[in-house]
């Protein structure tokens, strides 16, 4: 158990922690207004931003390239808003439309930062696959300093957030601001993604946003129970993640993690009562026995004649 | 199972059970609904009018029972459906002409293309339920009542025996109600057999010869001027029948 | 035949073959499939590998495309628990598949170099350089051969079962009461799909395949409100893509199919554009 006393692996793992723990929470909003994606698209789409940062300013800080990071992640989620709010093209396929031009975009810039002197490759593959265990002591401070802003806008709009994500026509009509409210909800998952792909890259992103929130839902109806939860299991995932990659010669974080949270969700999916598959059949089966006692015949067990 | 020369039932039904979870949606259904006549399936919200429906086109799950239709002089009946138009993507691609023609694709079977007979009896059937100055419109352009009769005359197209129909007179306006019932009445006195999901309770006795009072069990089912009675709708109706199945 | 010439024409029938079955996939809202797909081919090339323990064997291009159906079976396994809505079930089953990739390549793949940044990124300018040579005849670029039958595949597919898709994407309820079952059709499409993706990948990179299938059909969706005008512009659009791209590219002297996706972009941000200036200008008459 030496490496709990490792410095670096308890700045990692407190960076997974911190991030883990705000994605679930953030990405809780995000599936429940059925935008589970989004995180997956606005990390694609953080490519071009990243690049440019690096090739205008020249400087390869976290914090540089993660601003870059944002204003391309943010130019993305308000195409991708504009294109629904005025077109018949729907939200999956503007994400992926966005998304995927965007990430050309930025293979565009990366070839041409390659041409620099000093530009490596490992910036790309970092990028992709998250660089966890990189993590430094100024990484961390950062994923904690923003997931606390993040935490405090939760806070502050608790009950405009849940209304406008259970029932975003209720909350119009109510009066709440849709744009606005829909403006800031996509900020801060847009942060949240961006703190994310240093952890664990770009393809894993919406596995971070959406695994612990979807696990979470199982256990409770309720948006704050859930919430909570969400956290929970977003910021074990990250913790047990990286455990699991200090103890684990050569097993790379971020997949890790996404693991771990996979199973979170299998096991959520099936052994939560009430929603959870199993309690589900063995309610079913109970009801049958009761169906078919009652009427005091055969039970075909009939799985449908047709296609569902 | 009657298994005379022609058989006078156009759907059998019998012991069928179905159940969502552990809720019961119909339970111990036994109907026989009646060839060449228009029957109409009624019950309050969540009464299984639509599981019914869709039970019968072999679409869902059922716990029990069995659901036939008999052949007419010795070959299976055409099952003709007609949904809901909030079911259907509207913004897809496709024209007026093109939903009907649609149609047709059952008759044509596997890779068969539809050829200029097959359209032009597609815009036969536009004729017929009055919308064929619409036949080019992409189908988003279209109001409410327009999107039934095109899914209407698509079940024309299919040219079948027993049309399914769920709700076809909601939501559409006085005369294109009346047009669709004078539709209902043609095909009645061709022979053909309408089994409609149908709400609205004043206008039952006009358009329908059958009724089927449902609510997750079978109130009643038999000829409107027997069955459509003040009992049988309050039994029907009443709240207390949901859930009370056992 | 000149690289040059060998490159534009692997870029125009990939990108044109990718835009056949994005036209389907958009309209029956499985966009974000395609992304997921791409992806979990790095699964299938892996498990094909520790299968057969030859990186030049065709299984392993086999084990990737057979990932595509796989991919989405389980994501309708999940979602069909009714526990987690259909984008989410995306959004988990996909990143965990490609994170067993990742883990099993550095576990246990440590001596062969299964380059993943190429899997995911992929470069048209060194296609040229693998050639397909029978009997000492050399027949031009591998790639072009790959690309070409891919769109031929795709073509053949779209235009046999042309009014099988047409129903089962606009109405699957009246496909099955008609005969024409909607899973077969459903997988089958996948199938086409993840042949195409895999295909696809090796020129322009799993990421980039999502731009060629989604990006040109988004623009006809906006274009046209016909069927088969949609498959013809997006096909278009992706043809046109893959030799503006090109041209692009070697222009700015950067990657190809990096450009080749700006362009499918750049076409879909015109698509809207004029979307709105002719809706506008209708409802302007209207009054």
């Amino acid at each position: 158990m030496t490496v709990f006393k490792d410095y670096t692996f308890i700045v990692v793992a407190l960076g997974c922690l911190a991030l883990g723990g705000i994605s679930g929470v953030i990405g809780s909003f995000a599936v429940l207004r059925k935008q589970s994606l989004l995180g997956d698209g606005v990390s694609h789409a953080a490519l071009p931003g990243v690049v440019a940062a690096f090739l205008l300013t020249g400087i390869k800080n976290t914090a540089v390239l993660l601003a870059g990071a944002l204003f391309s992640g943010l130019t993305a989620a308000l195409l991708i808003s504009f294109t629904v709010k005025k077109t018949k093209v729907r939200f999956d396929a503007a994400l992926a439309t966005v998304m995927s031009s965007f990430f050309g975009l930025g293979t565009v810039l990366l070839t041409c930062a390659q041409k620099l002197p000093d530009a490596t490759q490992a910036g790309l593959s970092a990028f992709i696959y998250g660089q966890a265990s990189a993590m430094l002591k100024s990484d961390v401070l950062l994923i904690l300093v923003c997931s606390g802003f993040l935490l405090l806008g939760v806070i502050l709009f608790w009950k405009e957030f849940k209304v406008f994500s259970f029932d975003p026509e209720f909350a119009v009509q109510s009066g709440y601001p849709e744009k606005p409210l829909s403006l800031v909800l996509s900020l801060m998952t847009v942060i949240t993604v961006i703190l994310g792909i240093q952890t664990v890259g770009v393809v894993l992103m919406s596995a971070m946003l959406i695994a612990p929130a979807a696990a979470a839902r199982q256990w409770s109806d309720r948006l704050s129970v859930m919430v909570v939860l969400a956290a929970l299991f977003g910021g074990a995932s990250g913790v047990l993640g990286a455990y699991a990659s200090a103890v684990g010669e050569g097993l790379p974080t971020g997949p890790a993690i996404v693991v771990v949270s996979g199973l979170t969700v299998a096991a959520s999916v099936l052994f939560a009562p009430k929603r959870g598959v199993i309690s589900r059949i063995m309610k079913r089966k109970m009801n049958r026995l009761r169906l078919t006692v009652s009427f005091g015949g055969e039970s075909k067990d009939n799985e449908g004649r047709g296609n569902n | 199972m009657n298994n005379s020369a022609e058989n006078e039932y156009a759907v059998e039904v019998s012991r069928l059970t179905v159940a969502y979870d552990s809720k019961p949606v119909l339970s111990n259904v036994d109907l026989e609904l009646p060839r060449g006549m228009l029957t109409a399936v009624m019950g309050p919200n969540g009464a299984g009018k639509t599981t019914l429906i869709k039970a019968m086109l072999g679409l869902i799950p059922t716990v029990n029972g069995k659901i036939s239709f008999p052949e007419i002089k010795g070959k299976k009946p055409c099952i003709g459906y007609v949904p809901q138009s909030e079911s259907a993507d509207w913004d897809f691609p496709v024209s007026v002409l093109d939903v009907v023609t649609m149609g047709c694709y059952g008759r044509l079977g596997w890779i068969k293309r539809p050829r200029r007979e097959d359209r032009e009896f597609a815009m036969e059937c536009l004729k017929k339920t009055g919308m064929e100055d619409y036949a080019d419109r992409q189908i988003s352009r279209l109001s409410g009542g327009q999107q039934q009769r095109t899914f209407l005359a698509r079940a024309l197209a299919q040219k079948a025996d027993i049309y399914l129909m769920d709700e076809p007179f909601k939501g559409v306006d006085n005369a294109t109600e009346r047009s669709i019932i004078d539709l209902l009445k043609e095909l009645r006195s061709e022979g053909k057999t309408v089994v409609a999901v149908h709400h609205d309770l004043s206008t039952v006795s006009d358009y329908f010869d059958w009724v089927t009072l449902i609510n997750i069990k079978v109130v009643a089912s038999g000829e409107v001027r027997k069955v459509f009675t003040d009992e049988n709708l309050t039994r029907t109706y009443r709240a207390a029948n949901v859930g009370n199945f056992i | 035949m000149s690289a040059s010439l060998e490159i534009q024409l692997i870029a125009a029938f990939t990108a044109a073959a990718c835009a056949i079955p994005g036209v389907f996939l958009l309209l029956r809202k499985m966009s974000m499939v395609s992304d997921s797909i791409t992806h979990t081919i790095l699964l299938g090339i892996v498990l094909a590998f520790f299968a057969v323990n030859d990186l030049s064997s065709p299984f392993l291009l086999i084990g990737a495309a057979a990932m595509g159906p796989i991919t989405v079976w389980l994501t309708e396994l999940l979602s069909k628990t009714r526990t987690v809505s259909e984008d989410a079930a995306t959004g988990i089953v996909f990143p965990l598949l490609f994170s067993a990739a990742v883990i099993l390549i550095t576990k246990y793949a440590g001596t062969a170099h299964l380059d993943t940044d190429s899997v995911l990124l992929g470069e048209l300018a060194f296609a040229p350089f693998d050639r397909m040579v029978i009997f000492g005849f050399d027949l031009g670029a591998k790639g072009l051969y790959v690309s070409g039958s891919l769109l031929l595949i795709n073509i053949v597919f779209t235009a046999v079962f042309y009014k099988e898709l047409q129903v089962v994407s606009f109405d699957p309820v009246l496909a099955a009461v008609m005969g024409f079952s909607p899973v077969i059709l459903h997988y089958s499409l996948m199938t086409v799909a993840s042949l195409t993706a895999v295909g696809a990948f090796e020129a322009v990179g799993s990421v980039l395949v999502t731009a060629f299938m989604i990006a040109p059909a988004a623009s006809a969706y906006l274009i046209t409100e016909n069927l088969k005008k949609m498959l013809f512009i997006a096909v278009g659009i992706g043809l046109l893509s893959g030799l503006l791209g090109y041209h692009t590219a070697v222009l700015l002297d950067v990657s190809i199919a990096g450009c080749m996706a700006c362009w499918t972009g750049v076409f879909f941000g015109g698509a809207v554009v004029w979307n709105l200036v002719l809706r506008k200008r209708k409802s302007g008459v209207k009054r």
